[in-house]
This record gives structure tokens, sequence and C-alpha cells, in this order.
């Protein structure tokens, strides 16, 4: 059976294992790249080292040039732009900063139940009552605090991302960090508007 | 593992690094001129003395591009396909310049420590 793969609307034999080794590796740029014209561009850069292998489109390509090719570009990794810190302690952030919006989101909802209980107490009823109360309320307070706490935390650690040219990642925890958020926000509101 | 490979590999990571940060400078200054594609920047390095994948750059043309330091043209080629070509922006420039007094000063510190002027 006859293989062929196409690099950049350009055609070329190859064995199966050949072909096989080449789509793999495109399929790797493919995820780490994110700009087709980048792939293009690298593309046009395969076709120009093939020719310089005497390989011309429509030619047999050889699985040791494939390997040829790979070695003179670069494995998959080479092609990720990382930013120059320590992953470990880049993942920790990350990490940190999650936690952070889960845990603020929680806070704000916990904030809204206790501020709504303050607000909805009966006129009759004199603030600080029971000892259950006063605690109640201290807890609300706290909540707050925490809540501010984990706002800063998450905000700095949002920065310190931006600055390690990771924006994609920092775009996407302010994302899931809003989306949290707000979906419990949502869920407080529609649990006191059922309750009441 | 004997002690003399453990030093020449702890300095090879230590370049590692350094050539990290500094490989953007490169690009900058290669591209500071006439417009240039991927493999004559790589050609640039190798003939300067300077090892790198051409993966590597490929990844940090893009990066430099989005932050508005390089720009690019695509241009038919008689070898081939078309290339695309990289050229310096103004804000490239301004960089560039601004990353040179930090370079220069850098050297400055270290001629310095060599002499034991510090």
């Amino acid at each position: 059976m006859k293989y062929s793969i196409t690099v950049l609307s350009q055609q070329y034999a190859v064995d199966r294992q050949g072909k096989e080794q080449y789509e793999k590796y495109i399929q790797r740029l493919k995820k780490t790249l994110d700009d087709s014209e980048q792939l293009q561009d690298i593309e046009a850069r395969i076709v120009e080292l093939l020719a310089e292998m005497q390989i011309n489109p429509g030619d047999k390509v050889e699985r040791q040039h494939i390997i040829n090719v790979i070695k003179q570009l670069g494995g998959p990794q080479s092609f990720e732009d990382r930013p120059i810190v320590d992953t470990a302690q880049h993942q920790r952030t990350l990490l940190m900063q999650i936690m952070g919006v889960i845990l603020g989101g929680t806070a704000l909802l916990v904030t809204i139940f206790t501020i709504t209980a303050i607000i909805g107490r009966g006129s009759e009823e004199t603030f600080p009552g029971t000892f259950a109360e006063w605690i109640y309320a201290l807890a609300g307070l706290a909540t707050i605090l925490f809540f501010v706490a984990l706002c800063a935390v998450t905000a700095v650690g949002l920065v310190k991302t931006h600055f390690t040219q990771a924006k994609k990642q920092a775009i996407k925890v302010l994302g899931r960090g809003f989306v949290i958020s707000f979906v419990m926000i949502f869920i407080g509101a529609l649990y006191i508007a059922v309750t009441n | 593992m004997k002690k003399s490979n453990n030093s020449e590999e702890y300095a090879e990571q230590l370049a590692i690094q350094m050539r990290k940060g500094l490989l953007a400078f490169c690009v900058l200054t290669a591209c500071d001129g006439e417009p240039l594609y991927t493999n004559e920047i790589v050609k640039r390095f190798h003939a300067s003395g300077m090892a790198v994948i051409e993966g590597t750059i490929y990844a940090l043309l893009s990066r430099l591009q989005k932050d508005g330091l390089l720009s690019h043209t695509w241009k038919e080629s008689e070898q081939g396909p078309p290339r695309k070509y990289y050229q310096i922006t103004e804000f490239g420039k301004e960089v560039k310049a601004a990353m040179q007094i930090h370079i220069d000063g850098l050297q400055n510190t270290l001629d310095a420590l060599r002499k034991g002027v510090l």
C-alpha cells in the first residue's frame, strides 16, 4: 500500500512508519501552537529542509528523513512558549489561585446568608440577642474578612501570573473565579428567594 | 556521578536559563535591520556561536510578535513555499534599547567583579 504526506499542499510519498511519525509530530505541534499561521511557517520550513536533502514534492521520503527534520526543528516541547519560572512553583501558584477563588466564592455565599439573616430579623427582636446569635454575627464578620483576604491573595497571584507571561492562564483562572462566584451567589439568592 | 560532571551540568543549567533570557534580545538584534525569516535568524545565531533549537525560535518569534515587538510579512521564495519574514517594530526597538542598558550594566558589574573592584 502506498502512503503519502501533505506538507503545505505539497505531496510526498512515504512509508507507513514515516507517515505515522510525521503525522504524530504535526498533531503534537498543533496542540502546542496556538496560531495556525505559525504551523504554516513551520511546514514551509519542513519543505525547505526536505529540499536541502534533495527531496522534492512527489519524491519518496524515508523515515530517516523525517527523523532528521524533527531533529533539526526540535521536539514539540521545544515549541512551547514556557515562561522563565520554576514550573512547579508556577503550578502551585495557579493551584493557590483556584483554591482562592473557590473559597472566596464560598465565603461570599456564607456572607450573603449571614447579612440576609441579620437584615431579615423581626423588629421586635433585639440585636445582639442570644449567645448563638452573637456567634452567628461574629462568624459573618470573620467570613467577610476571610473573603477580602482571599480576594487579595487571588489578585496578587493573578498579577504574578500576568508578569510571568502566562496571560492566558491568568485569564482562565479569573474566568473560573468569576463563574464559580456568580454560580454560588445565584444559588444563594435563589435559596433566599425560595425560603422567604 | 563525578563531581566534575555535576559542576558541568550545573553550569549548563545556568547557561540554559541565561540563554532563555538573552534569546529575546538576540532575536530583536538580529531582526533590527533587513527582514529575516526563521532559518536566517537561526543561521545568524549559529554563525555567532549561539546554539539554538529552531523550535525555540518559532515559539519566541510568535510571542514577540504577539507582544508587538516584531512584525511579519510573507514573501515568495524561489526555492519553495512563501516565507514569513520578521522585522523589529518601533516598540521592539524601544524594548531592545532598554534591554541594552540592562545588559551593559550587567557587563560592567561582571567586569568590575573580575577585576576585584567591587
